[in-house]
């Protein structure tokens, strides 16, 4: 196994030239964003360096609960930024916390249950970032077309009720455009990963000397977990969100 | 409201003596088919399109027979419903209507969104499908309409019933103000 090469603070000190250049050119350009620019290189390095020393913490302690509130917290923070986005859903901020919930941690939980994911800290909090990210977007996309698409279809849903139709039925065409929109830009992705792009963790892996014929055999397992959490997230945010615009009765509410 | 797409702030509906919040809703939009202003019909074919009402309760329809029944030939059966003209969709709006085998047709103003020959049309059609025995609650802004097609006339204004009599009736010896008013175009 080859050894993992360390970047020093010094190096990292070196890196932030290109930031400089970054907003050089926003400057020489009139972009306008080097405000935004240096507040966003502030804080990346803040949350980022943060992050460091918390993960090492709960990876040094191993206690379940630790590794439990940290992943809380994190399905907390992406279902409100996913929510963010469709202020017109209502209950959107726990219909986006519950389907990243869904999505997110019950791929993992099962994962980790079938033992091909070992249940510590080490794999399990690294692994989630990845899964409640993808669960994230899949949950923002789900709940913002599904909200668009029956505004948009508002007749057609109307029309279909007229004869008889459940909410549920009236308004499948609108949950499934959703679900699919929701979907593929993951499956984009998986039919071009290792051709396009090599993915973060499989990049990862082979820096820090993991032959790359293993580090690939985690990377798939990755990419079909991320899969089934932005399939599952995507189509709880869709199923969950459709309801808000129906009564019990299947009455299309609003005009 | 009657068939309980929206529900009255205030009052209730009956259905044979029913209050229609006591039937069960989807049986209740079966019994009371409902045809919109605008036509508007899914995606896919005509057939598609008529085998829709009767596909949610498990049933078979005889698609041609209903394209018969608003005047389509068989051959439109596997056109695509969006490519038909405005006449054509609302005919087979009413059409797949119909596949639902309703009590009651309510047609909220269904030819003004229509050419005058499409709208004559429709107008033929509502007329022979009340011949036939279908009770038809037709909502329109055009008095000359309901005078050519109703049996039944109903004003109403602001919600509230103001005058019910046969439309010939109605027209000619109209027994409130209001509808007085409104027979003689002067109504506000």
């Amino acid at each position: 196994m080859r050894t993992y090469a360390q970047i020093s603070y010094a190096q990292l000190g070196i890196a932030l030239v290109l930031m400089a250049v970054t907003l050089a050119l926003s400057r020489l350009e009139k972009l306008d964003l080097e405000k935004d620019l240096l507040l966003a290189t502030f804080r990346s390095f803040v949350q980022l360096m943060a992050v460091g020393y918390v993960l090492e913490a709960i990876f040094h302690t191993e206690k379940w609960y630790w590794v439990l509130l940290t992943l809380g917290v994190m399905t907390v923070v992406a279902g409100r930024t996913a929510a963010r986005r469709s202020k017109d859903i209502p209950n959107s901020g726990w219909i986006a916390i519950l389907s990243v919930g869904i999505g997110g941690l019950g791929t993992l939980g099962v994962l980790v249950g079938l033992g091909i994911i070992k249940a510590s800290a080490w794999y399990v909090i690294p692994i989630s970032g990845m899964i409640l990210g993808n669960s994230m977007n899949a949950t923002t996309i789900a709940m913002n077309r599904i909200s668009g698409e029956i505004k948009l279809r508002r007749a057609q849903i109307e029309t279909a009720l007229s004869l008889g139709a459940t909410s549920r039925q009236a308004v499948d065409p609108a949950l499934k455009a959703a679900a699919k929109a929701a979907m593929i830009p993951n499956i984009n992705s998986m039919m071009t990963v290792g051709i396009v792009s090599l993915p973060g963790m499989m990049t990862g892996q082979i820096i820090a000397g993991q032959p790359p014929t293993e580090a690939v055999r985690y990377q798939i397992v990755v990419v079909y977990m991320i899969t089934a959490a932005v399939t599952v997230a995507g189509l709880s945010a869709a199923l969950l969100s459709y309801r808000q615009f129906f009564t019990k009765e299947h009455q299309l509410i609003g005009e | 409201m009657i068939n309980r797409l929206d529900d009255p702030s205030s009052g209730s509906i009956y259905l044979d003596g029913e209050d229609t919040r006591n039937i069960n809703i989807l049986s209740l939009r079966r019994r009371i088919g409902m045809i919109f202003q605008s036509p508007s019909v899914f995606d896919g074919t005509v057939e598609d399109n008529l085998h829709y009402g009767a596909q949610l309760v498990g049933e078979k329809t005889d698609a041609a027979k209903l394209l018969e029944r608003v005047g389509l030939g068989e051959e439109f059966l596997q056109r695509n419903a969006g490519s038909l003209s405005g006449g054509e969709q609302q005919r087979l709006s009413i059409a797949r209507t119909l596949a639902t085998n309703p009590e009651i047709l309510l047609m909220d103003e269904p030819t003004s969104a229509l050419d005058p020959a499409a709208r004559i049309r429709i107008e033929e059609l509502v007329t022979k499908m009340n011949r036939d025995g279908l009770t038809i609650v037709f909502v329109t802004h055009d008095m000359e309409q309901a005078r050519r097609i109703g049996t039944q006339t109903m004003l109403l204004v602001g919600g509230r019933m103001i005058e019910e009599s046969p439309t010939d009736e109605f027209f000619t010896s109209p027994q409130t103000k209001t509808a007085k008013l409104f027979v003689e175009g002067k109504l506000t």
